[in-house]
């Protein structure tokens, strides 16, 4: 066990030596410290405002702490039962699986990974406990013995018996993950019993959270009532929790120790790994882009037309006829939803529009969207890690273009299903559903190229933050420069002209945009 | 001595490794070939304690899977992954720790000579090459001093002074009684190396001979008339 806890040692000692050189540490340590005198200031405020509702009890921390247990813990026990949940890279699979070292203990190695901030987060919850809800000190301090150290021993002989576990076959432990999902859905299921009967108040809530039964549930009801034993005070079905989590406790720690594992479950963890690295690198590259499987691939076949550039984007075509779903995603769902939520709440009469506004709804939500996704990890930075696009015997700009070209079909079809629903209800004709769409495409377009400027401006030599902080700071001074455009475009011709103009303008800075960053596909060299 | 009986592997509904059975003797160095696709690498993780299977594999006489094997036993993986966060030297004083080796600093400083990697020690594992993780991964396989290594395309990546140093390092393990199996494509590697080749296909060993039974013929042509079916 000390050699793998070397390994731990050894990492956090180099990567704070490493941090200190790095001129980028300091700067967040002073917006920790910033972070945390906020907190403090919270702190104090939030003690007030309970003070105020009336929510400053123990037994409301009580309640508060069960519902972080419900939430958290059962997904913890199912990702155990399917060999999921714990942290292993590539390195462990080859350094740390082959060694002699017991099985056990490199399951603790991994749990252990995760119980320093777990320990971090735990003095917090025992202090928000002691300072809002005035638990005495000496029961904070229990407390946190008790979610600090008893529950990581009682977690680590769990994830020894769940991950560990080669005498149950793999369809019995899967079957043990859908009976906590089952329970997990009965609790769901009696809260809104709950809520349906009393209201929805937060005495509903506290009361459902501190019901007798629910302190019988294995497991997860007996740490609730260990919990209330400490903070409330002794009660029937609190002791009764109690002493079978003790039960529980011993039990699940003997069993841990004296089970067989000889390490079957390297199989599952190798493969975990790989996708964990996969991620990790994924995450690198500043991709915050949801993990969804790609699913089957379906056969589907492409008649190349033309040549150069634009077989880059002939094939981008046939991979989408691949996919299930052609080119569309969660983000089709989200524009879908947008502009169906929009008609829902404008005839609802939870928002409405009036004179000039009707003409600025879409592409204010289209505006809005153009700020929160992220354009990082697109179809067209995929390309440039590719060498082959280098050699293509074409220009640098019709690749950046046939590279982004579906891009804007897919923008296209989000702005049709914003627009189209939108422009309808209000009763405006319909050709303003090709100039919003027009209007999406344009800006959108900005946006990534702006995205492909500070890629070829900064690589890979700053980071990814740094890179996305460039090209929000290019889209926003675009943006900045097309409003004013707009308003007074608006005030001397009207709505038409103005949507027209900034068109117009988007076109104008997407083309110079895309000159720009049209170098990303010069040499390789700059993604190195 | 290496011993692998009945390795049956299934992945679903395909079979990987079929009933594939085989020794590689002390001292002897065995190497297994086959197209890709015929299941060399599983039986390499199967034997390295990566996979579960059905049968048996025997290390020293030990089962593979046993604390008491794995103290004895080396593993060089095709695609070698470091700690990021951990030097070079570190990874060395893991493994010495891992299998309580005791001082051997004498014994690190010379494979890290020898694999041209002492002016590296202190280079962390997210900056090294390729072909500088292989070195790595090869001084902390022979740290050990294995009775059993086990050896999966060791030469990728390599230059071609550290290839021949590890072909020097594998005679010299052979001759200190030590069961190597290598597990490669490149037949022109491991020609003057091996002792008992086997050849796999579709998941099964097809063919093993040792080179006494090859009677002068090289790995090319015992693997072409496996594969091919042109042999004798």
């Amino acid at each position: 066990m000390r050699s793998i806890l070397y390994i731990q040692k050894r990492a956090w000692i180099n990567r704070i030596k490493r941090a200190l050189y790095k001129p980028g540490t300091y700067v967040y340590i002073v917006l920790f410290g910033f972070y945390i005198f906020l907190i403090g200031t919270t702190i104090s405020q939030g003690a007030d405002f309970l003070k105020t509702i009336g929510l400053n009890t123990p037994l409301t921390f009580a309640a508060f702490y069960s519902a972080l247990l419900l939430y958290l813990t059962p997904p913890s026990y199912v990702s155990y039962a399917k060999h999921k949940g714990l942290v292993y890279i590539p390195a462990d699979v080859q350094f740390v699986f082959s060694a002699p070292v017991s099985p056990k203990k490199v399951l603790v190695y991994a749990y252990l990974k995760n119980v320093p901030v777990s320990i971090i987060v735990g003095i917090l919850v025992a202090a928000v406990g002691v300072i809002w809800f005035q638990v005495p000190l000496w029961k904070g301090i229990c407390f946190f013995l008790v979610i600090g150290v008893a529950e990581h021993v009682m977690m680590a002989a769990l994830t020894i018996c769940l991950y560990g576990n080669e005498r149950f076959a793999e369809k019995t432990t899967k079957r043990f993950g859908r009976i906590l999902y089952l329970v997990l859905a009965g609790l769901v299921g009696v809260a809104a019993y709950y809520l349906y009967v009393n209201g929805l108040h937060v005495s509903t809530v506290i009361s459902y959270l501190s019901s007798p039964w629910l302190q019988l549930v294995p497991l997860i009801g007996w740490q609730i009532a260990v919990m209330r034993l400490i903070l409330v005070g002794p009660a029937l079905f609190t002791v009764i929790g109690s002493c079978l989590y003790v039960l529980a406790f011993a039990a699940f720690v003997i069993l841990a120790w004296k089970m067989k594992c000889t390490g079957e479950y390297y199989e599952d963890a190798m493969t975990f790994a790989d996708d964990y690295q996969k991620a990790l690198d994924k995450q690198k590259k500043g991709d915050t882009t949801l993990n969804i499987k790609p699913g089957k691939l379906r056969r589907a076949s492409i008649r190349y037309q033309g040549g150069g550039a634009k077989a880059v984007f002939y094939r981008q075509l046939l991979e989408y006829k691949k996919r299930r779903f052609f080119l569309f995603g969660g983000r089709t769902l989200t524009a879908l939803i947008i502009g169906a939520g929009a008609v829902v709440l404008f005839s609802m009469g939870e928002i409405s529009v009036s004179g000039a506004g009707r003409y600025y709804t879409v592409p204010g939500i289209l505006g809005y969207l153009a700020f929160i996704f992220s354009t990082v990890g697109g179809k067209w930075e995929k390309e440039l890690e590719n060498p082959y696009i280098y050699l293509i015997p074409d220009t640098p700009f019709k690749k950046l273009w046939y590279a982004t070209l579906l891009d804007h079909v897919r923008t296209a079809v989000d702005g049709l299903l914003i627009s189209a629903p939108i422009v309808l209800y209000l009763g405006m004709p319909w050709w303003y559903i090709v100039i919003f769409t027009l209007f999406a495409v344009l800006m959108q377009a900005a946006r990534l190229y702006a995205d492909t400027v500070a890629n070829a401006l900064i690589g890979n030599s700053l980071g990814n933050v740094a890179r996305q902080f460039l090209n929000m700071g290019i889209f926003l001074l675009v943006v900045g420069i097309v409003v004013p455009i707009m308003i007074l475009v608006h005030i001397f011709a009207g709505p038409l002209p103005a949507l027209l103009a900034g068109c117009l303008y988007f076109a104008a800075a997407a083309g110079a945009l895309m000159a720009g960053g049209a170098m990303c596909f010069v040499r390789m060299e700059m993604k190195e | 001595m290496l011993e692998v009986q009945e390795l049956t592997k299934k992945y679903g509904k395909t079979t990987a490794a079929d009933r594939v059975t085989f020794t590689v003797p002390p001292g002897n160095i065995g190497v297994l070939l086959g197209p890709n696709g015929a299941g060399k690498s599983t039986v390499i993780k199967s034997i390295a304690g990566l996979l579960k299977y059905t049968g048996g594999i025997g290390i020293c006489r030990m089962p593979a899977r046993s604390l008491e094997a794995k103290k004895v036993f080396a593993y060089v993986p095709e695609i070698p992954s470091m700690f990021p966060s951990l030097s070079v030297e570190e990874h060395l004083e893991y493994i010495s720790r891992a299998y309580g080796l005791g001082d051997c600093r004498e014994y690190m400083e010379e494979l890290l000579e020898r694999f041209e990697m002492s002016d590296k020690r202190d280079k962390l594992g997210n900056e090294l090459s390729k072909g500088m993780m292989q070195k790595v991964s090869i001084c902390c396989a022979l740290l050990i001093r294995p009775k059993v290594i086990l050896f999966d395309e060791p030469m990728v990546g390599l230059d071609p002074k550290a290839i021949k140093e590890l072909k020097d390092v594998i005679l010299e393990l052979k001759e200190h009684g030590v069961t190597v199996l290598i597990s490669t494509h490149m037949l022109e590697m491991v020609q003057e190396l091996w002792d008992i080749v086997f050849v796999m296909e579709k998941g099964s060993i097809v063919s093993s001979c040792t080179r006494e039974e090859a009677n002068g013929r090289n790995l090319d042509e015992l693997f072409f008339s496996v594969t091919e079916g042109d042999g004798e």
